[in-house]
């Protein structure tokens, strides 16, 4: 039970509230039973699985509601204009970066997911998950890793689920335009640096961190577009994060 | 020296070209496919409507960027880029 904070987030969201459902997860017969949610039950041995089939069930339902949503595999924080994505390849260092800049000040929304359409862009309720690896890294959030709740990626890796609200920093989900978009080129062990890019280029970049709507309708890609094209695009090669968070203030700064 | 060829190219049908400010991000159903152009190949794809011959291309290409020569290479080469990768016909 102690646990099951990892899954729950109390965001505030301004999110219009859809539906409801109820899903159990009952010990049975020597295995975890989850069921509900308009999905097919499932079994699972051990109570890790179980939470981790609890939180995907949770996730597909959340994602049956927006069929029409572009959605971006990426970390978010609202700037004086709107959303910015910070978008990378896996080990790319997006989560420690994201969380860097919840240390410094900065309104860090989400690290994993965010959903566009017509031009509005929202992070996807999740507390943020940070490998204990990590923490090394990010000395302001060491002091709260023995009460954050956790779940074991596997069997070599905790994560820690961490709620910005509990560092005294707010959290408020709500859709924005997108102001920049930062694709992380790794660049560990050495100075930051953001340079420009192109838009054809961050489309390029974006691409494949995205999934398409599952209605697929038709003109997703001229909205995702678009929505790149109206934003500050950056290529951060990222190494030192002192470095990469004083350019991306700079960034915001100069509007 | 003058275009090689009177064909006139045509774009392919089920062309999604979306346009942004350094170039151009085409959605290709037939092969579910997507294109990044530079902004020559964009206008290349754009003004091939099955009217202009490839010289004609080539002079409306230098009028647009205010060429002091023809773009005839330039030209050539992203037709060819467009065919191979079957955006025009």
């Amino acid at each position: 039970m102690e646990r099951l904070p990892f899954l729950a987030q109390q965001a505030e969201q301004a999110l219009e509230l859809r539906e409801t459902c109820h899903i159990d997860v009952q010990w049975d017969d020597g295995e975890y039973r989850i069921s509900g949610g308009g999905f097919e039950d499932e079994f699972e041995a051990s109570l890790s699985l179980a939470y981790a089939a609890l939180f995907a069930r949770l996730h597909d339902k959340a994602m049956q509601q927006l069929p029409d949503h572009i959605s971006i595999h990426a970390a978010s924080l609202m700037g004086p204009r709107g959303l910015c994505l910070l978008i990378g390849e896996k080990w790319s260092g997006k989560s420690t970066l994201a969380m860097h800049l919840l240390s410094a000040g900065f309104e860090v929304v989400g690290d994993e997911l965010v959903l566009l359409k017509d031009g509005q862009a929202v992070a996807f309720p999740r507390r943020f998950y940070i490998r204990y690896q990590s923490l090394d890294l990010l000395p302001a959030l060491a002091g709260f890793a023995g009460d954050a709740p956790f779940v074991n990626a596997d069997i070599h890796q905790r994560l820690l689920a961490v709620d910005p609200q509990t560092l005294g920093r707010p959290w408020h989900i709500r859709p924005a335009p997108i102001q920049t978009v930062i694709f992380l080129e790794p660049h560990h062990g050495s100075a930051s640096a953001m340079l420009p890019s192109s838009k054809v280029d961050m489309v390029r970049h974006v691409l494949p961190q995205c999934g398409r709507p599952a209605s697929n309708r038709k003109g997703w890609l001229a909205d995702l577009s678009a929505s790149i094209n109206r934003s500050d695009t950056f290529v951060l090669h990222l190494g030192d994060l002192p470095g990469a968070t004083e350019a991306i203030r700079q960034s915001f700064n100069k509007g | 020296m003058p275009a090689s060829s009177n064909e006139k190219p045509v774009c392919q049908e089920g062309l999604e070209i979306n346009v942004v400010d350094d170039g151009f991000v085409v959605y290709q159903s037939s092969r579910d496919q997507v294109h990044y152009l530079n902004h020559v190949a964009g206008l290349l794809l754009e003004f091939s409507n099955g009217t202009r011959t490839e010289a004609d291309l080539v002079a409306l290409i230098r009028k647009l960027y205010d060429l002091p020569h023809d773009p005839t290479d330039d030209v050539a080469a992203g037709l060819e880029m467009l065919r191979a990768q079957e955006l025009i016909r």
